[in-house]
């Protein structure tokens, strides 16, 4: 599977936005605690359609797509390696920094 | 300095006057989306900003990954910066009259200094901002004394005043960044030798009416 390309600057700030309610505090957790933050905060605001919204817009494509074609744990890998493509961390902390 | 954009490299390169007042003026666009929390157009005129600066096309910009784009920003910003510390330049006024137009600033600059050196446009556009910025303030200081020196000879500046029968001189206002950094000395204290203070006990004082010893 090919790496995917990070999200340009607009789609970039869009996708904090719709993560950022989501992020855990940056106290450098690993990589894998800090994306089983983000996902259980989702579950527990009981926003699934955000999990699949987020991978939408880093996949550029739709939620109903990611479920026709893709397994849960697929889902996953996707959404995994979608918010280290584009080192949301690194996002968050910027568009926290500029107001965004 | 050096940044990336889409695997191109570009040379950041500190821009001239004309081409830096358009920059500035693409800037104040970024910060004016910021203040109003319109991500989309704060999305739109980074893209503008870099697309000029870098002179790339504007798609380029706009779908290059963002941690590029805000990278290449902030170089442009910090080898644009005017590297002088200019009062007037901390203070300048945020108004916009009903004479702006697109690119004012450039022509208002371009007057000022064709006006003072006689430069061509040509030449003024090529200065460098560093220079630029401190020959502008020296314009608009020596402009403000002018101002000062024909106020002080006319009849507005003195005030007649009926308690004194006399005339006042109101000194013309400065602009607010005349006064910037300018750090009033607080009034010494010292002690007074007891020989020296009044006798008696002062207990009331009233303009009008005599001490009370």
């Amino acid at each position: 599977m090919s790496p995917i390309p990070p999200l340009p600057i607009r789609e970039a700030v869009r996708l904090n936005k719709l993560l950022s309610p989501y992020l855990p505090e940056i106290n450098g957790d690993a990589p894998l605690d800090f994306v089983g933050k983000i996902i259980e905060n989702i579950k527990n605001n009981g926003q699934h359609s955000v999990y699949l919204d987020a991978i939408a817009l880093m996949y550029k494509t739709t939620p109903d797509k990611i479920v026709e074609n893709s397994t849960p744990e697929e889902a996953l890998t996707m959404f995994v390696e979608g918010l280290i493509a584009n080192r949301i961390t690194a996002l968050h902390q910027f568009c926290q920094k500029l107001g965004l | 300095m050096e940044v990336q954009l889409l695997g191109n490299t570009y040379t950041v390169s500190r821009l001239r006057l004309r081409e830096w007042l358009i920059l500035n003026s693409k800037q104040v666009k970024i910060t004016e989306a910021l203040e109003r929390h319109d991500t989309d157009a704060w999305c739109s005129a980074v893209c503008a900003c870099l697309s000029f600066a870098l002179n790339v096309p504007e798609l380029d910009v706009q779908t290059a990954p963002w941690y590029e784009v805000v990278y290449a920003l902030n170089a442009v910003n910090r080898v644009n910066t005017v590297g002088i510390n200019l009062p007037f330049l901390i203070a300048s006024p945020k108004s916009q009259p009903l004479l702006d137009y697109e690119n004012r600033s450039w022509y208002q600059v371009a007057h000022m200094l064709a006006k003072e050196y006689g430069w061509s446009l040509e030449e003024i556009a090529q200065i460098d901002i560093k220079d630029a910025a401190a020959l502008i303030q020296e314009i608009l200081v020596d402009e403000q004394l002018e101002r000062e020196w024909q106020y002080s000879l006319s009849e507005v500046a003195y005030s007649y005043d009926p308690h004194t029968k006399k005339s006042v001189y109101k000194p013309l206002k400065r602009p607010s960044w005349m006064y910037a950094g300018v750090v009033q000395k607080p009034l010494p204290k010292y002690k007074i030798p007891r020989d020296l203070l009044p006798p008696g006990i002062v207990i009331a004082y009233e303009p009008d009416t005599p001490l009370t010893h």
